[in-house]
This record gives structure tokens, C-alpha cells and sequence, in this order.
């Protein structure tokens, strides 16, 4: 769609729509849970790994596996380091790479486990808590998502 | 900061840890993931959930947004994913209602339809935060000129105290510098911004 706002004509009209139309009503606690989201402000140096891949966003894999409850792969990376997971109803297992230290799992209420990664980078946790998460490590953390 | 802080000033104040201005770009934007949040029909705790996952998100990527005009299609295209995980998961585990399952089952089917209705929630923003950032002057006249139906020029003059032939170019002059606003030129050359959500969602944009 083009907006053909050189027109004064329709640039008005439009201005008209959208100083007209109500914003939509926004429950107070969401408004509470954004102003405290910012306590998560980090002045980090800290790595921030991306997810570059979710299997539940994969078309093909989606097609194929709509009807079984398969294990969801994640995987998220940045400048060479990357973290590996797979969850499922029965926990969550993982892999940091380069292996090292540990793994936690991070809630928006703090710290939900944290567990030792081998030396093959591999770890193990129990079930994941509902609403956003994150993984942290030492020298970086993932994005938040939710599982 | 006061609502007419452009959006730049705003992202900058708060990727330096201004608290004030990151409850300003909420209260300006909450608004914007709600109606994104309602047109995915979500289950209301899931809604919950993108909400917070989406500003917490916005936290961590602040001091990292190459163009902070840009904030309201990230916004909107950050939020949307969020939905299509949700959805998707709750498909794949069999926890959705059943009743609504075949529609929930063809996403695809109302792609169009969203991708519209968003461009629409984002045109509107994008014209609320240029029309703040002009001056008074603009925003009476404007305002005047918007009303159903239209006013003549004598009663804009009368009421604005201006001179009948200055509203014609003053009209003209205040669309121009809405035009120019960067709420408005962010949305108007956001080219990058619409090549397909899932895409964008595997770079984790």
C-alpha cells in the first residue's frame, strides 16, 4: 500500500483517523510489567547471544511435525559462541559452546536454575516455568523468550 | 522529556538508564502491542506473557537499535512474532481450545489481514508522535482545520486570531513540516521493515 501523503488533502484526512481513533485500552499491569521490565537494563559488556533458530517458526518442520509433540530446538548465537537447547515436557537439555562454567536459567522474578556444563558443553535441566525466560553465562546471556 | 520528545531522544535517554523516559516510550507504545497482542487472540495469561517478553526484549536491544526511529514497526513486527511463537507452540502441544483450533491451524489465511491492520496501527502511530513533535501553532490550526465539517477560514480566523490569508499557507507549511517530521519520514521510508515476519523472526530481529 502506498500512502500518497503528498497530498495535503489526504495527509489531513489521515491525520483525522488517526487523532480520532482511540488508542487501545491497555491493562494497568501490563503497563506495570513494562515500566519494570527496565530493571533489566544491563550497561553490559556482556555478550547477547540472538536466537537464529526456533523449530517452532520452521515451515517445514512445522508441516511435518503439527501432529506430534516433538522437543523444540532453539538455538541462539553470536561471535563464535553459541547455545544449543532442546525442550521438552521432561526437561530441558543444552549445549554452550565454547563449553565452560555454568548455565542459568533466568526468569524476570531471578535466578530459576542454574546447573554445571560438562566438558563436552553439555548440561541438563528440569522443566521449564511458564513466561519469558532467558539463559545467562558467564561473559553473556540469550535474548528473552518464551517456551 | 514531555510527550512531544521525539522518539530518538527518548531511546537515548533510556539506553542511558533515564527510568522516566523508558515509562514515557511505555506509555507512548503500550498501546501499539496491545492492539497486536488482541489481533492474535491470545489466551490472556499468554498475552501477558508477550507483553513482558516484548519490553523486556526492547530493554536489552535499546542501546542496540541502529534506528530509533524506527521503534514502533520494530515494535510491531517483534510483538507479532512473540504472537506466532505462542500460537505455534500451543498448537504443536495440543493445548489450545479445540473449538477454534481450525482457525488457528491456518495462520496463513488471515496473514494479509494482520500485515494490514498493522500497517494501519503503525501509520496511526506514526502520524500521533509527528503530530506532537510540531508546534503549537501547527497543532491548533491542524486541529481546527480536522473538525466535521470543516470550518470556514473566516471562523478559523476569528478563532485562531489569525488573518483569513495567512491559514491557506500556514496550512500548507504545518503538512509540510508533519511530512518532515522523523516519526513520520521513519514510516514513510521503512523499506526493509515488511519483507516477511517469520524472516525476520529467524534473524531474531
Amino acid at each position: 500500500m502506498r500512502h500518497d501523503w503528498d497530498s495535503d488533502e489526504v495527509l489531513l484526512d489521515a491525520l483525522r483517523d488517526a487523532l480520532s481513533t482511540p488508542s487501545e485500552e491497555v491493562p494497568p499491569e501490563f503497563v506495570e510489567a513494562a515500566k519494570a521490565a527496565f530493571t533489566w537494563r544491563t550497561v553490559d559488556e556482556e555478550l547477547l547471544l540472538i536466537t537464529s533458530y526456533d523449530s517452532v517458526l520452521d515451515d517445514t518442520l512445522f508441516a511435518r511435525a503439527r501432529s506430534t509433540a516433538t522437543a523444540r530446538q532453539l538455538v541462539f548465537d553470536a561471535e563464535g559462541v553459541m547455545l544449543q537447547v532442546e525442550v521438552s515436557a521432561a526437561g530441558i537439555t543444552g549445549q554452550l559452546m565454547p563449553p565452560g562454567g555454568s548455565v542459568t536459567l533466568v526468569t524476570p522474578d531471578g535466578d530459576h536454575e542454574t546447573v554445571p556444563v560438562d566438558e563436552l558443553g553439555t548440561f541438563v535441566m528440569g522443566t521449564a516455568p511458564r513466561g519469558p525466560v532467558k539463559f545467562r553465562f558467564q561473559g553473556g546471556c540469550t535474548d528473552w523468550f518464551i517456551l | 522529556m514531555t510527550s512531544a520528545s521525539p522518539i530518538a531522544a527518548l531511546v537515548s535517554a533510556a539506553a542511558e538508564g533515564d527510568q522516566s523516559a523508558w515509562n514515557e516510550i511505555v506509555d507512548r507504545y503500550t498501546p501499539l502491542v496491545v492492539s497486536v497482542i488482541y489481533k492474535h487472540r491470545l489466551r490472556p495469561a499468554d498475552a501477558a506473557d508477550v507483553n513482558q517478553t516484548l519490553w523486556l526484549r526492547l530493554v536489552e536491544q535499546i542501546g542496540r537499535l541502529r534506528e530509533p526511529e524506527a521503534l514502533p514497526g520494530w515494535i510491531a513486527t517483534t510483538t507479532r512474532n512473540e504472537c506466532l511463537r505462542v500460537l505455534r507452540v500451543q498448537q504443536r502441544t495440543h493445548l489450545y481450545d479445540p473449538l477454534t483450533s481450525a482457525e488457528a491451524l491456518e495462520p496463513e489465511q488471515t496473514d494479509a489481514e494482520v500485515e494490514s491492520d498493522l500497517l494501519a496501527l503503525e501509520r496511526r502511530q506514526a502520524l500521533r508522535d509527528g503530530f506532537a513533535e510540531l508546534t503549537d501553532q501547527c497543532k491548533r490550526l491542524l486541529t481546527k482545520l480536522m473538525t466535521d465539517p470543516p470550518p470556514s477560514y473566516q471562523v478559523v480566523s476569528e478563532e485562531l486570531a489569525m488573518p483569513v490569508g495567512s491559514i491557506g499557507p500556514t496550512r500548507i507549511r504545518c503538512l509540510e513540516k508533519l511530512r518532515k517530521t522523523p516519526a513520520i519520514a521513519a514510516f514513510l521510508g521503512s523499506p526493509v521493515k515488511r519483507g516477511g515476519v517469520l524472516g525476520a523472526a529467524r534473524l531474531g530481529q
